[in-house]
């Protein structure tokens, strides 16, 4: 298995269209990793030029120390998934498995074997003399697995390989493909715009946004440390509320001021709040630390717009007079549209973000430090 | 009840519609069928039958006027003459516009466009005003009355409808269907021979039908390019049946049904190719 390595890797499209900007990434051996971002952010581009399907405008590409920027797709030793699976509809289950031995030359016995061998691992044994068109969604995906598995690639690459299955499925082929990654104990690469399937699946996770990698590092420093708004938002479900408030200062205490109502930040936030007096910064809240209760005093008054029982959790949607948020509730509770409610934000977990670039106030790793 | 009025009026409206489409159908079938039906009919009639009363049926149904046929025109031999040359155009002309239809639809290179609309505008270019240049070229290449002559030319004829079918049939294919062919370890001709080829079957099949029924049904670029039985073919022979005085109508319909009969059957049995590869890319796959 290999190390990936990209050194300011860059993908520049015809009419000066700046796809990937200087991109630095280093992929461990046997690292499972995961591009996520939304749709046009980069990151199957990132991906389709580590398999050789793009050229590279700019940088340096490395798989296991050799430079490949100029290797050829199939000289670099990497087996790909895509999203529509890609398998031949000319040709039986096996024989898709074995092509890209055949093409290689690989002696016949050992293709059957490799083959059986991905077969058995993926459960798809009797179906190997089906064509693609006679196979279901999840069938056809353990069988792209498949191809990519009998090559015994250096690298794996997964373009969105799930997209195109139902919530269940989808589920269900998560799990498959995390138990692979344990089994073939092999490098594997990931792209989604899913941010579930990037937090339960990826050891590392690369963040992107219009090209630019915003933020490096395990799905929990990325959910707990995030660099920006932009990571903080698209990371976590529901997603971290964002309200504009401003920081003042009143008889020697530092607060923040929402306008209806005003909070004391974490003793620790104190020092980092303190140049943005009089300015206005977005106090950023995760839903499951904004615990809620009918009455008291402090904390946020809000009233309910819309509940969401999820049985194991109600997602409570609430405004203050000019600005709204969402709140993971316990079951218990029982909320009605209207009903005032109070909360008591967990404020040592709360972050703060310029309002000018965004940037989290209180620092955190662009690329989390290896351990 | 004014509504089971309307409900009545509607379907009243709707019989003699249904009824309308039927009428229309029905006359377009007839024009179609029925020359075809009568040339059948008259095939198994004497030449007296045909003059006296050509819209009859035959008196004494047989086969003698088929038996006529083949031994007067030497038809055996001009049959044979047409599936060569036939059979050697869908291939010539097929191996050609499957490889320009690779490169045109599957790989980007600049003026890719504008290649395919002058190859695809010679469908706009009248048959006939191919003739000179024709004749001029094939007998300064001394290339005169020769099968082969025939082949290339009617191959290079239909390149144009070919490639349009081509083209458009293997720009369906999905993009990703090539790209895990070349992570496979495809080389570009492996590409086009493993992949995308067999992918395209259908496409090659339609261009191929409507190849090979031109080949077999051309006349005038035959007679323009061939003199002797040795490179005619069997839409030439049909004409051994008239001469200055006298025409032999029974022996002339045999052998024209006998020279439809290929045609007839490559649409019978294509057919479900012919309309996949014609609406290729029209819906979403």
């Amino acid at each position: 298995m290999a190390k990936v390595e990209l050194k300011g890797i860059t993908k520049v499209y015809e009419g000066n269209v700046t796809a990937v900007d200087k991109a630095d990434i280093v992929i461990e051996d046997k690292e499972f990793v995961v591009f996520v971002g939304p749709s046009g952010c980069g990151k199957s581009t990132t991906l389709r030029m580590i398999a050789g399907l793009e050229d590279i405008t700019g940088g340096d590409l490395f798989i296991d120390g050799d430079k490949v920027n100029d290797i050829p797709p199939k000289d670099r030793n990497i087996a790909m998934v895509f999203q529509n699976y890609a398998l031949y509809p000319h040709m039986s289950v096996y024989e898709n498995m074995a092509f890209g031995l055949r093409i290689r030359k690989t002696d016949k016995a050992e293709i059957d074997r490799r083959v059986k061998e991905a077969a058995r691992i993926l459960d798809i044994e009797k179906l190997l003399e089906r064509r693609p068109k006679q196979l279901s969604g999840g069938q056809r995906q353990r069988v792209a697995v498949g191809r990519a598995i009998v090559r015994n690639p250096k690298v794996f690459l997964f373009d969105e390989p799930l997209s195109n299955l139902d919530a269940k499925l989808r589920v269900q082929m998560r799990a498959e493909i995390i138990e692979l990654h344990h089994r073939l104990n092999a490098t594997m690469i990931y792209v989604t715009h899913d941010q579930v399937e990037a937090m339960t699946m990826g050891d590392k996770i690369v963040v992107m946004k219009d090209g630019k990698i915003q933020q490096i590092g395990s799905p929990l420093y990325l959910y707990n440390n995030p660099v920006n708004k932009f990571v903080a938002g698209f990371i976590g479900s529901p997603p971290m509320n964002f309200l504009t408030v401003k920081v003042v200062e009143e008889g020697g205490k530092l607060l923040i001021d929402e306008g209806s109502f005003k909070i004391q930040p974490a003793q620790a936030h104190v020092s980092y709040l303190k140049p943005y007096v009089g300015k206005e910064v977005s106090f950023g809240i995760r839903p499951e630390d904004l615990p809620c209760t009918e009455d008291g005093t402090g904390g946020i008054p809000a009233k309910v717009t819309v509940v969401e029982p999820l049985g194991a959790e109600i997602h409570l949607y609430a405004s203050t007079p000019t600005q709204s948020m969402i709140a993971k509730v316990p079951p218990h509770h029982l909320f009605k549209i209207g009903d005032s409610v109070r909360f008591l934000p967990v404020l040592e977990k709360a972050k703060y973000f310029d309002r000018e670039t965004d940037e989290a106030i209180i620092p955190a790793d662009r690329v989390e430090k290896a351990k | 009840m004014k509504k089971s009025r309307s409900t009545g009026g509607f379907r009243v409206g709707a019989a003699l519609a249904v009824l309308l489409k039927w009428i229309v159908l029905a006359f377009f079938l007839a024009v179609a069928v029925l020359p075809l039906l009568w040339l059948v009919l008259n095939s198994f009639k004497t030449n007296l039958e045909i003059q006296s009363s050509p819209f009859s049926l035959p008196e004494k149904p047989g086969f003698i006027n088929y038996v006529n046929a083949m031994a007067m025109a030497d038809l055996p031999r001009l049959f044979l003459n047409s599936v060569i040359v036939a059979v050697g155009t869908v291939f010539l002309n097929l191996l050609a516009s499957s490889m320009a239809g690779f490169v045109l639809a599957r790989e980007a290179w600049k003026g890719r466009e504008t290649v395919r609309t002058v190859l695809e505008a010679g469908v706009l270019v009248p048959i006939l005003a191919f003739m000179v240049p024709y004749f001029t070229l094939v007998t300064r290449l001394g290339l005169y009355d020769k099968l082969f002559t025939l082949v290339l030319v009617y191959a290079a004829i239909n390149v144009p409808v070919s490639i349009f079918l081509v083209t458009s049939f293997m720009r369906a294919i999905p993009k990703e269907m090539e790209e895990a062919a070349i992570i496979d370890g495809c080389s570009f001709v492996q590409r086009f021979t493993k992949v995308v080829l067999p992918l395209s079957r259908s496409g090659l099949v339609t261009a191929g039908t409507f190849c090979f029924i031109y080949a077999w049904n051309e006349f005038l670029m035959a007679m323009l390019l061939t003199s002797s039985i040795s490179a005619r073919t069997i839409q030439l022979g049909i004409r051994f049946f008239t001469s200055q005085f006298i025409t032999d109508y029974a022996g002339m319909f045999a052998a024209i049904v006998l020279s439809i009969l290929p045609s007839v059957l490559a649409y019978v049995f294509l057919h479900n190719k012919i309309i996949a590869g014609l609406t290729a890319g029209a819906v979403k796959g």
